[in-house]
């Protein structure tokens, strides 16, 4: 193998972890309703299709950060499958939603399963989403049936929340 | 950065993503020395369930699923890794599971949960381990058990189980 091919080989291996850490990126500034992780994400221009939004990923974020009634959300990622092309890439990804809506009074859990088929491009060294359309493949609902101060769960004092006040924060830090 | 430094990054993380698994591994088969193996014997953990020193939590949490879940099965996901030098890491990562539980009446409820695990990983003697393991609980359901041992399900002979009988054992797989 010549060393040209083992530079190509190393870039692509950085390239898809950094595809993938999006990915997860994503999913976190989602669940932590974080409007400017979010932003950071999107390369200029950049389409979002998800469910019934359909448009620019700057008016996304605000619709993704404050959905009427969501109460918590948990976007889990798997199967990550990326095809590099120097300056652009293309990837699908599986997501598991789990979502809390509390609408008229009533609790209500929603696990949705479903792909995102993803372009991505590359700016100034940064991996960025620059169109996102997410498939839909099954949802299932019901009431909510969460135990938060009662047997094992309620001795797990550390809640995940949609806001700076998260437990992750004290680790990461808030990011630009 | 070199490209030394650049295959060292890559081989990090993935060192840290499987030492991630390898606790999940020890959590799910639970074997009490592979869950230590995973923690520095001065680690902390906040995990409401207990918390302290990890290797003591290890000693208080294997009896503790043991006692409380009649199965239980966790898989992780959306791993993030930031390095603070060559040896030291912050994580996080999602589990979504899935156990079974009895209630006191005896009636059996399936408990699918998802968790945050928020981490410090320190690399002592080439090894990276945990020096902190914070538990963040998001969302939990307690539904009818559900599950069925009959019909097309009786099909499925290998069961997993919480000893060294387990396929991953045979397989070689865990030390």
């Amino acid at each position: 193998m010549s060393d040209n091919n083992e530079q190509q080989l190393l870039q692509q291996l950085e390239d898809k972890q950094a595809l993938r850490e999006l990915g997860t990126l994503f999913a976190r500034a989602a669940d932590r309703a974080d409007r400017s992780l979010l932003a950071s994400l999107f390369a200029d221009g950049a389409q979002v299709s998800d469910g019934g939004f359909s448009g620019p990923a700057s008016e996304f974020v605000g619709v993704c950060a404050a959905p009427a009634g969501l109460e918590r959300s948990f976007h889990s990622v798997s199967n990550e499958f990326y095809q590099v092309e120097g300056d652009t890439a293309r990837g699908e990804l599986y997501v598991i939603t789990v979502s809390t809506w509390n609408k008229d009074g009533a609790k209500t859990d929603t696990l949705i399963g479903g792909r995102y088929l993803d372009e991505y491009r590359k700016v100034g060294g940064a991996w960025k989403i620059a169109r996102r359309t997410f498939v839909h493949e099954w949802n299932m609902s019901f009431p909510t049936t969460t135990v938060w101060d009662e047997g094992l769960f309620g001795m797990i004092k550390l809640r995940g929340t949609r806001g700076q006040d998260d437990p992750s924060y004290t680790l990461f830090g808030e990011k630009a | 950065m070199s490209s030394a430094a650049r295959i060292r990054a890559l081989a990090d993380k993935q060192a840290i993503h499987e030492q991630m698994c390898r606790y999940i591994q020890a959590v799910d088969r639970c074997d009490l020395d592979l869950l230590k193996s995973t923690f520095h014997h001065d680690g902390t953990v906040i995990f409401g369930i207990f918390d302290g020193n990890a290797h003591a939590f290890c000693d208080y949490d294997i009896p503790f699923i043991k006692d409380n879940l009649i199965w239980a099965y966790h898989r992780i996901a959306n791993v993030l890794i930031e390095f603070d030098s060559d040896t030291l890491a912050r994580a996080e990562s999602y589990m979504l599971g899935n156990a079974a539980a009895a209630l006191p009446d005896g009636t059996k409820i399936n408990c699918p949960d998802n968790m945050r695990y928020r981490d410090v990983w320190e690399k002592r003697d080439g090894v990276w381990k945990m020096r902190q393991r914070d538990l963040v609980m998001d969302w939990n359901g307690c539904w009818p058990y559900a599950g069925r041992e009959d019909g097309e399900f009786a099909a499925y002979r290998i069961q997993g189980s919480r000893d060294r009988n387990d396929r991953v054992y045979q397989l070689g797989l865990v030390p």
